[in-house]
This record gives C-alpha cells, sequence and structure tokens, in this order.
C-alpha cells in the first residue's frame, strides 16, 4: 500500500514539475513573440516617417532641378515601393532601395549650389538622415528579438511547446544580396 | 553583423531581478532580527520588539524611492530638453530605440570635468546625466559610446540592485549604531531583574551591537564597492 502511495505522490510530482516547466516555456514564447512584434512596429515608425518625408524632399528639388527627371522619379518609385511592402524581408528590400534612389539625389543636388543653401532643403537633409539613424538602431533591436524567438522555437525542449502551438518563425528585417546589387546599378546609371 | 548567441539583456535582467529579491529577502530577516534584538534590549516585552521594524522599514521605504531625488539633487543637475541639447537628446534617443528602453529624462551638469551617470530604480523612471566637460571633450562617437553604458545600467537594472544595497547595509549600520549607544544607558538591567537567564543572552547583544557597529559601515562600504565592479 505505502509502495503504491509514493508511486502516486511521486507521479503527481512529476506531472506538476512537467506541467510548471512547459507554462514557463510557453509563457518565454508568448513574451518572445510579443517583444518581436513590438519591435517590428518600432521598424514600421520609422520608415512611415522616412516616407513621409520624401514628397516634400521631391518638390524641393523640383524647384531647383525640374529636369532630374530620372533621380526624382527613382525616389518616388522607391518611396511607393516601401508603402507596398507585406513584411519584414520586403521592407528591407524596399528600404535599400530607396536609400540608394535618395543618395544619387543627394549626389545630383550637388551641382545645384542654391538647391544646397536652401534652409528647407537642409532640414529636410537633417531629419532623413536623424530617421535612417534610427531605422538603423530598430533594425538592430528588431532583428536581435527575432533571432531570440526564431531560436527559441528550434531549440528542445521548448521546439514542442512552440509546435502544439503554431509559433512561426518571424523574418528578419535584412535585404538580400542581390538588391543591394540593383542599388549600386542605379547609382551608376543616374550619374 | 551575425552573433553566436543573441546578447539580450532581457535574460540577464530575470538574473538581476531574482539576484535582487534574494538580496532583499535576506537583509530584511537580518534587520527584523535585529530590530527585535533592539526591542528586547530597550526593555519592551518580547511581542511588541517586532513594531520598532516599522520606523526601519519607513526610512528603508523613504531612502530607496528618493535615491534619484537625492542623486540629482545633490549634483546640481539641470535637466534638459531637445530644444536646448538637440544632439544630445537625439543620441539618447536614438540609443533608445536600439535598446528598446523608454526614453528617460536627460540631465546636464555645468561642471568642466568630465563625467557621467545614470539613475533611477527603472526604466520607466530613470535619468541619464552629463557633465559639460564630457560634451565638450569628447568625440560624437566616444559620447555615443558612454551614453549607450549609462543606459545599459538603467536597462539592467543595476541601479536598482545598488540602491537597495546600499539602503540596507546603510539600515543595517544604523541599528547596530543604536544598539551600540542604548548599551551605555544600560537599557539591558532591566531584563536582569525577571530572572537569571536573562543576563546571558542580553551579554552576547551587546557583544553583537559593538562588533556590529565597527564592522558595518566597513562592511557597508566593501559591499557597495563589490557590487559596483561586479555591475560594470
Amino acid at each position: 500500500m505505502l509502495v503504491i502511495l509514493i508511486v502516486l505522490i511521486v507521479l503527481l510530482a512529476v506531472v506538476v514539475v512537467a506541467g510548471l516547466a512547459m507554462l514557463g516555456m510557453y509563457n518565454g514564447l508568448i513574451r518572445a513573440r510579443v517583444r518581436s512584434r513590438e519591435a517590428w512596429s518600432g521598424i514600421d515608425v520609422q520608415l512611415k516617417r522616412r516616407a513621409s518625408l520624401i514628397p516634400n524632399l521631391v518638390e524641393t528639388v523640383k524647384g531647383y532641378a525640374a529636369h532630374e527627371k530620372e533621380v526624382l522619379e527613382n525616389v518616388t518609385r522607391a518611396r511607393a515601393m516601401l508603402e507596398q511592402a507585406g513584411g519584414p524581408a520586403q521592407a528591407a528590400q524596399a528600404d535599400n532601395v530607396l536609400t540608394g534612389a535618395l543618395r544619387s539625389l543627394f549626389a545630383v543636388s550637388e551641382n545645384y549650389p542654391q538647391l544646397r543653401a536652401n534652409e528647407n532643403f537642409l532640414a529636410l537633409q537633417k531629419e532623413l538622415s536623424d530617421v535612417e539613424e534610427k531605422v538603423a538602431f530598430a533594425r538592430q533591436f528588431y532583428n536581435r528579438n527575432v533571432m531570440d524567438f526564431n531560436t527559441r522555437i528550434q531549440v528542445f525542449p521548448s521546439v514542442i511547446i512552440a509546435n502544439m502551438f503554431n509559433f512561426e518563425r518571424f523574418e528578419f528585417f535584412e535585404a538580400e544580396e542581390t538588391a543591394r546589387e540593383d542599388v549600386q546599378v542605379s547609382f551608376t546609371s543616374s550619374n | 553583423m551575425t552573433l553566436e548567441q543573441p546578447v539580450l539583456i532581457y535574460n540577464r535582467i530575470g538574473q538581476n531581478r531574482r539576484n535582487t529579491f534574494v538580496l532583499l529577502t535576506l537583509f530584511v530577516l537580518v534587520l527584523a532580527g535585529l530590530s527585535v534584538a533592539i526591542g528586547i534590549i530597550v526593555g519592551l516585552p518580547v511581542p511588541f520588539a517586532p513594531l520598532l521594524i516599522i520606523p526601519f522599514l519607513a526610512f528603508a521605504l523613504i531612502s530607496y524611492y528618493a535615491s534619484s531625488t537625492v542623486a540629482l539633487g545633490i549634483s546640481g543637475a539641470k535637466e534638459v530638453t531637445k530644444e536646448q541639447e538637440p544632439e544630445l537628446v537625439r543620441k539618447v534617443e536614438n540609443l533608445c530605440i536600439g535598446a528598446g528602453l523608454p526614453m528617460p529624462k536627460v540631465y546636464v551638469i555645468e561642471d568642466g570635468s568630465p563625467n557621467a551617470f545614470a539613475t533611477g530604480r527603472d526604466p520607466d523612471h530613470a535619468s541619464v546625466v552629463v557633465t559639460r566637460g564630457l560634451l565638450d571633450k569628447l568625440e560624437p562617437l566616444e559620447l555615443e559610446g558612454v551614453l549607450a553604458h549609462e543606459l545599459s545600467h538603467i536597462g539592467n537594472y543595476d541601479i536598482r540592485v545598488m540602491t537597495i544595497v546600499v539602503v540596507l547595509v546603510g539600515l543595517a549600520a544604523l541599528m547596530a549604531d543604536f544598539m551600540f549607544r542604548l548599551t551605555f544607558f544600560g537599557a539591558g538591567r532591566r531584563s536582569g531583574n525577571r530572572g537569571r537567564g536573562g543576563g546571558g543572552a542580553v551579554a552576547i547583544i551587546y557583544l553583537i551591537a559593538i562588533l556590529g557597529a565597527i564592522m558595518a559601515p566597513i562592511a557597508a562600504q566593501a559591499i557597495r564597492f563589490a557590487v559596483s565592479r561586479q555591475r560594470e
């Protein structure tokens, strides 16, 4: 009789401990996922800010360099691409293309001293560079959290919990190598 | 860009919180014991002795919650806005985005020697302080490094750990001192009247009180420095 009792107690203890461990893992996964989502919204906020600065910039440049049509169109098109991007990987690519297009724009504006002296232009340039820095930091934070989450859903034993509740991987906010090459090409062609 | 192990502060924060909790519990037990001992020496009947914990607890809580204000007040720091110090505030803002921390208050001390510190019991009630000397003497990237370091203290809850250690050890020193001074007034003798057994216990308490009063300030400093270096 006593033996049965002891065995039952031990089984109960095992079940309780396993249950607590599972709970802990599940909560850890949830927290990591919430952090990753929050981190993504951080990037999104900065990207939107950047996109909102572009129209003003294009108008200002048009005022002085209206016939630099190709460069301006590249920027506008890149901005549209960014707005339509669905998901971190696409957004990262679009972000890269926009960065390249803006770089061409600022390179071209070197030829127009009046434009460069324009206060609005200078203020926009400064704000854009600040937003780009913020995007870089937000990206760092996001990728770090995604790496943590993606690791958790793959390592044993939390992989069991992850599959039980269908936790899905996040995409990294990173451009692929080919996208970067495209940017180089457009830079040289507009010069 | 790729790291083998994600360097996430969340795991270390969890550990810090647990460490703090253990530290706190241990200290509270010791201090409760000391309060009771003081009560006995003063001649309070044993059931009432624990009441002495209340004023000491009040002192501890006030010290803990006021610690930031005191640190900022003593240093002569003045809060700055984005208009007053745009580059500095911008740097702190961007670093906070990278670390996922809420934006702390930014202060500047008008002093020529370069220095910086952070204060605040948790990231939501935090402040970062730099001196004018630091702003003048450092390159932008160097300044960013210093700010990132201070923000990491905030994020790691280091300041909370340090504050708790300082408050509690200071409290222990205070209590030991209190007990020591009580022996001058011969407070123990009253309990001797009630029975022969009382005398031995009181003598031991005296001894502990005297040793405590001597060792406590030294121990306090030692613990503070040890914890501080570990946090760095």
